[in-house]
């Protein structure tokens, strides 16, 4: 037997729009290309003359499959027209096709079968049958002599419960047969991964911190995918390869395309990420997002967020280093006065997860507490954990662990606790009913020239206001009691 | 962009249509300031707004900030699915009231200020 491929232009038309530069059967359905599933199930059923006709002239797929040696087959290529019916091509591909029994995919569809499962196709039982669903069509036909003697019209219309037709119509279709299978049937299919368990399909050379990043199963991760801190990889997510989700970001019944960046913050849920698309698979919408900072292509950010980072971590060496005198004198006179360090727990993530950091206790206002307010020496012992990438140098307010804070810090866009705060600039307490308002307000504008106002607008007025500072200081004290 | 006051009375209804983006995020901003003297209370009808960014996203929540610093607030209706999904995936629906259309918004920010 021979098998036959054809994807018709019209059936895959809609594809375009979501997909503009990928051939049909490259789709991939769950991170493998839909011309696999059917190379598969040709391997299966021992058929080895594999002919895929196009009707475009671009080398997309013999630039993938090349000669099928890969798998075993061998694929060979040939053309027609956009909307030729079945008969026409068998006739185009009478060389092909003469003294053979043959199997002709017909339209642009998933195949279903079960690998364990799948009957040999016996053809005396199955000759000039067809499994049938719309447009799409699986036609076998037994021994072809006579190219122009096929009679597509008379042949018999059947059920076949081990392969079936997924109807591929739609972005929806699309995104119902990569959640179905995951959650259903991957075992039923060979599915691309080095570390293949129950319900955990993963792929080589997945960075992640298994101490700040949580999976949900089902899922799928491809290779070279790099997960940042505090992400929540949810249940039902698909991620291609070559793919960044940056920090705190939250996947769930996704897919993530190959080549794709997810930018910090985000929360995709129900959604398809081609690589600067956003789609909604449910109603068919789709935006291309121009900041680059959300979702985009590959190469952009890696540099940006790895020089932000940076950038942190430099500033907060050069405060350490000319911090140094100031806090050997204030620690002088902390001796001699009411100040105090004490390691708090704090919330260090989106996840609530905790940290102990040093805090200096004060019981009111004098010399000594002005002077470390003044000048930062509060703030000085906690440089540490920004250079150890524990906390930003300026981003949300550090929030200790309390109950009132867990419920708060999901609430708010991204947390990424910092040293200097826009709520802390402006002297918000953390009971203020701005507070997360000012948070958001950070979370949605925050750019390096707003972070660098934040940060001298801090320094200035903790210098020339320092009582101010210190009864706020207080206050948020006394709120964690 | 355009941002039209277009209801007087307690509720200002702000009609924002076109593009919000970094281009104009600026001028969303200034006007909006410039009806606070009117209004402390807003639904904005996203009805015919049909692109956002992140910096448009920030212009509406500064502006948020500004009517709750006053004590007013502002109710979104009527997005359409391409600022839906911005507002989906930076969870910024979780700090403002969102309502499929106006007036549903109208009604429950007035059940709100009673």
């Amino acid at each position: 037997m021979k098998c036959l491929i054809y994807c018709s232009k019209d059936s895959s038309r809609w594809l375009k729009k979501f997909f503009p530069d990928i051939h049909p059967l490259i789709l991939n359905i769950l991170n493998k290309p839909l011309l696999e599933y059917f190379i598969d199930f040709c391997v299966l059923q021992n058929i080895k003359d594999i002919r895929v006709i196009k009707n475009d002239p671009n080398n997309l797929l013999e630039d993938y499959f090349k000669d099928g040696t890969q798998w075993g087959v061998n694929i060979s290529y040939s053309l027609a027209k956009e909307n030729d019916e079945p008969k026409k091509l068998i006739q185009k591909n009478a060389s092909f096709c003469k003294n053979n029994d043959i199997i002709l995919f017909y339209g642009f569809f998933f195949l279903k079968y079960e690998k364990g499962k799948v009957p040999k196709l016996d053809i005396s039982r199955f000759q000039n049958m067809m499994i049938n669903a719309g447009n799409n069509s699986i036609n076998i036909i037994a021994d072809v002599k006579d190219v122009f003697a096929i009679d597509f019209s008379r042949q018999n219309i059947v059920e076949y419960h081990e392969i079936s037709i997924a109807k591929l119509e739609s972005i929806e279709d699309y995104w119902n047969i990569n959640m179905d299978i995951l959650k259903n049937s991957a075992e039923d299919y060979y599915l691309p991964g080095y570390n293949n368990q129950k319900d955990e399909y993963l792929g080589k050379n997945i960075v992640f911190n298994p101490h700040t990043v949580e999976f949900q199963k089902p899922l799928m991760i491809g290779d070279n995918v790099q997960i940042k801190d505090n992400c929540q990889i949810g249940e039902c997510s698909i991620i291609g390869n070559n793919v960044i989700i940056d920090s705190a970001s939250q996947i769930e019944k996704s897919i993530i395309y190959e080549q794709s960046y997810i930018g910090s913050d985000l929360e995709i849920k129900n959604k398809i990420v081609y690589r600067d698309f956003l789609i909604d698979p449910i109603s068919g919408s789709m935006m291309q997002i121009v900041d680059e900072y959300f979702v985009a292509g590959i190469e952009k950010n890696i540099l940006k967020s790895s020089l932000q980072k940076l950038r942190h971590r430099l500033v907060a060496l050069l405060l350490l280093v000319f911090g140094v005198l100031p806090f050997f004198i204030g620690s002088c006179i902390q001796i001699f006065s009411n100040i105090k360090w004490e390691k708090k727990k704090f919330f260090i993530s989106p996840k609530l997860q905790v940290h102990s950091l040093p805090t200096f206790l004060i019981s009111g206002s004098n010399f000594s507490s002005r002077f470390f307010i003044r000048f930062m020496l509060d703030k000085y012992p906690l440089l540490f954990a920004v250079l150890s990438g524990k906390l930003f140098l300026i981003g949300n307010q550090l929030l200790p662990k309390n109950n009132l804070n867990a419920k708060l810090i999901p609430k708010m866009k991204s947390y990424q606790p910092a040293l200097f705060s826009y709520s802390e600039m402006l002297l918000t307490n953390f009971d203020d009913p701005e507070f997360l308002m000012h948070e958001m307000y950070y979370s949605h504008n925050k750019n390096f020239s707003f972070q660098f106002a934040i940060f001298f607008k801090t320094l200035i007025n903790r210098f020339f206001n320092a009582e101010n500072y210190l009864q706020k200081f207080l206050n948020n004290k006394s709120m964690e009691k | 962009m355009s941002i039209e006051l277009e209801k007087e009375g307690k509720i200002g209804l702000l009609k924002v249509s076109g593009r919000l983006d970094a281009a104009n995020a600026k001028e969303m901003k200034n006007q909006f300031r410039s009806y606070l003297g009117s209004h402390k209370y807003f639904v904005m009808d996203c009805s015919e707004l049909n692109f956002i960014d992140s910096t448009g996203l920030g212009s509406i929540i500064s502006a948020l900030k500004s009517a709750t610093e006053i004590g007013g607030d502002i109710y979104i209706a009527a997005l359409q699915d391409k600022p839906r999904m911005l507002f989906e995936i930076t969870r910024a629906y979780k700090i403002f009231e969102v309502f499929d259309d106006v007036e549903t918004a109208m009604k429950a920010l007035e059940q709100e200020m009673a």
